[in-house]
């Protein structure tokens, strides 16, 4: 009913195209209510409601998807596309997990309220952020995800961890989002405009007429600095291991998992409207463009292989899990900007693959952490000797995330890196698959050291494993979906084709 | 050419070499007699009073934080306000009139939040946390009596120190 009197009126088709985000901000203001109200202690009830914001959302989503493939509102500012919807969709399924393992985790107890209120502002800077077509509202969407990601980073006030997690976070955020504004008044000043989708051919028609590298690739290097924060790319990464860390755990799966992809989202769209989109630069066929666009592309090459071996050596002596999983997280943002150097077709298709695949591995592996240090109250990995006897079917499950995250066969993650390997080589950076390719080889060690401290090494101490029916279905359903997406991919590279914004032009 | 990359560089130079000339010229000319006077920090020729590394009370930070509901609030309505007749004109009034209520009611919402948090109290209310540490303790006590349930969280013991500091005051 509310979306027929929304279609009454022209101006109101906008708000139409932006009905996930309004149904994610009621959600998040009856969280607030809630929490005012006396006599609503119970922790689980605004989880229960920012599911509800969720489930709204997403059925939004769902009838956008097989809608209107393109929707500009708000002046083109916000664009509600397929690759937009795959994210959002990504972004609603990570979340719907983080809080059902909000719920499990017992250590999250007192002032539940105001941590959904802060995790769903920062589901709603996600989903704008991955909609922005416009400079400014990248920096919002990026500031509206930020913010609350150092609030909850040091949800713990009373944790020193916590708290100097936070607090490196903010420090580092900020430079990094201040160094990203100026290369965005940068490129404002090369083009004169703030939208992407003009500023692609702007930037090409003043470099064919003038050629102004020096100016481009120095605001390109600086807008990289803030994309490359979020996603925790080597020269930007020392804030996530202890970010990670100090973290509730339910947090660290939401940084693992859905703001790492959305910076992947709008560093995608970056680099196609800027760079790879008709009129923009890759598309002249100028020598000088054509070699400049080159050596962006092995830029982030570079930029990729220094990620993943960076991340998988120091993931190599890590004794605490999440510590691991946090150089693990690192190592895999290498794999997927091995991706976004193919500035084309086949490497954005591979990224939104190896995205879902991460997606599905990450929430099995950290739902573990969670399953366990309910119990051992501890995340270092020796702690964890002699767990998988006692859960054995669950542990399996989580051995198998483990399988997929060094990308072996016959798991989701070993067909996306397949995709992303096969990418690099076509482009011609054979160098970088060989890396790559050396990492997951390094990346078998450290993730079996883990499975073989949970099947073939004895516990010193007696303890048991408290059960866990819903933290265990989840486990395992995302083990079953690991393999079932490295068995049958079809399906899910149709989705991932839908959502490519190259092809979306055609 | 956008940047004229030589200007900017001369310019840049020149800056860094001004400076750095007319302090080596000072030094060179200037005779060198310190006395404790001279050392001392200048402050508008006040005899200094104590470090300047003062502590700065955190409640304005507080205060300033909640100040900018206020602040984004009148940056909002006047465009809005300034806007408004013309889409009267063209039908939308009730409309954009609701909306603007929305847009404040959130707003409002968020003080309301900071009421009933203890935020706008100065003294920042150590009687509403000593409420949320009793209704808390109380919790963890039913729940204690229920099952046997992990606690000992750091959370609750820091919970219950404010409690008890809040019964010395």
């Amino acid at each position: 009913m509310f979306q027929a009197i929304l279609a009454t009126s022209p101006m109101l088709s906008d708000i139409q195209a932006f009905l996930p985000e309004i149904y994610l901000t009621v959600g998040l203001l009856l969280v607030v209510i809630i929490d005012l109200l006396p006599g609503m202690t119970d922790r689980r009830i605004p989880a229960l409601l920012s599911l509800v914001g969720l489930a709204f959302a997403a059925r939004v989503l769902w009838q956008q998807m097989s809608g209107e493939p393109r929707i500009e509102a708000f002046g083109g500012l916000f664009v509600v596309d397929r690759f937009a919807l795959f994210f959002k969709l990504f972004t609603t399924i990570a979340v719907t997990v983080v809080i059902l393992y909000s719920l499990a985790w017992k250590r999250l107890e007192s002032r539940m309220g105001e941590y959904y209120l802060v995790l769903m502002s920062a589901v709603l800077g996600i989903f704008v952020l991955v909609s922005s077509q416009h400079l400014l509202m990248v920096y919002i969407g990026l500031e509206l995800l930020s913010i609350p990601s150092y609030i909850l980073t040091g949800y713990f006030k009373n944790q020193r961890k916590s708290s100097e997690a936070s607090l490196k976070y903010v420090i580092y955020g900020s430079v990094a989002s201040g160094t990203m504004l100026y290369g965005f008044s940068l490129l404002y000043g090369l083009t004169g405009t703030l939208r992407l989708d003009e500023i692609g051919p702007a930037l090409a028609q003043a470099f064919s007429e003038s050629g102004n590298p020096e100016a481009t690739a120095l605001a390109f290097l600086m807008v990289l600095a803030g994309f490359g924060y979020k996603i925790a790319a080597v020269p930007f990464h020392y804030w996530l291991p202890d970010v990670y860390q100090g973290a509730p755990i339910p947090i660290t799966t939401f940084l693992a998992v859905a703001s790492k992809a959305a910076g992947f989202g709008v560093l995608l769209r970056y680099m196609y409207l800027v760079y790879g989109a008709p009129g923009a630069l890759a598309t002249l066929s100028d020598v000088d463009v054509v070699a400049w666009v080159d050596k962006l592309s092995l830029l982030i090459g570079i930029v990729a292989a220094v990620t993943m071996t960076l991340g998988n050596l120091a993931a190599l002596r890590q004794k605490n899990v999440v510590r691991l999983l946090a150089y693990s997280s690192i190592a895999h943002a290498g794999y997927l900007l091995m991706g976004v150097a193919v500035i084309g077709s086949s490497g954005l298709e591979a990224v939104l693959f190896y995205l879902v695949a991460y997606l599905i591995m990450t929430l099995g592996a950290f739902g573990m952490v969670i399953y366990l240090s309910n119990s051992v109250k501890s995340e270092e990995i020796e702690d964890f000797r002699g767990a998988g006897w006692k859960a054995p079917i669950v542990c399996g499950a989580f051995v198998m995330c483990l399988v997929s995250l060094v990308g072996l066969p016959p798991t989701a993650g070993f067909v996306g890196k397949w995709m992303l390997f096969r990418g690099v080589i076509e482009s011609g950076m054979l160098w970088l698959a060989v890396v790559a390719g050396l990492n997951s080889a390094i990346s078998l060690y450290y993730y079996f050291r883990v499975a073989k401290a949970l099947f073939l090494e004895k516990s010193e101490k007696e303890y048991t494993l408290k059960r866990s029916p819903v933290m265990a279905a989840i486990i395992i359903g995302l083990s079953v979906l690991v393999v079932y997406y490295g068995l049958r991919f079809g399906g899910l590279i149709d989705l991932v084709q839908q959502a490519n914004l190259f092809a979306a032009v055609q | 050419m956008y940047f004229d990359y030589t200007n900017v560089l001369i310019f840049f130079l020149v800056g860094i070499g001004f400076v750095g000339v007319n302090m080596v010229v000072g030094s060179l000319l200037r005779p060198s007699k310190p006395n404790p006077e001279k050392n001392s920090a200048y402050e508008c020729g006040e005899d200094p009073i104590g470090p300047n590394r003062v502590q700065f009370d955190i409640r304005f930070y507080t205060v300033a934080l909640i100040f900018i509901i206020f602040d984004v609030e009148i940056a909002f309505l006047f465009p809005w306000a300034n806007s408004f007749q013309e889409f009267k004109a063209a039908g939308l009034g009730g409309l954009v009139f609701f909306e603007v209520l929305v847009f404040v009611s959130i707003l409002f919402l968020g003080l309301v939040y900071l009421w009933a948090k203890g935020d706008l109290d100065w003294v920042k209310s150590t009687e509403a946390q000593r409420r949320a540490a009793l209704a808390h303790r109380r919790a963890e006590e039913a729940k204690e009596t229920a099952a046997d349930s992990a606690k000992s969280e750091s959370a609750t013991e820091l919970d219950l120190t404010v409690a008890a500091e809040a019964g010395h005051h």
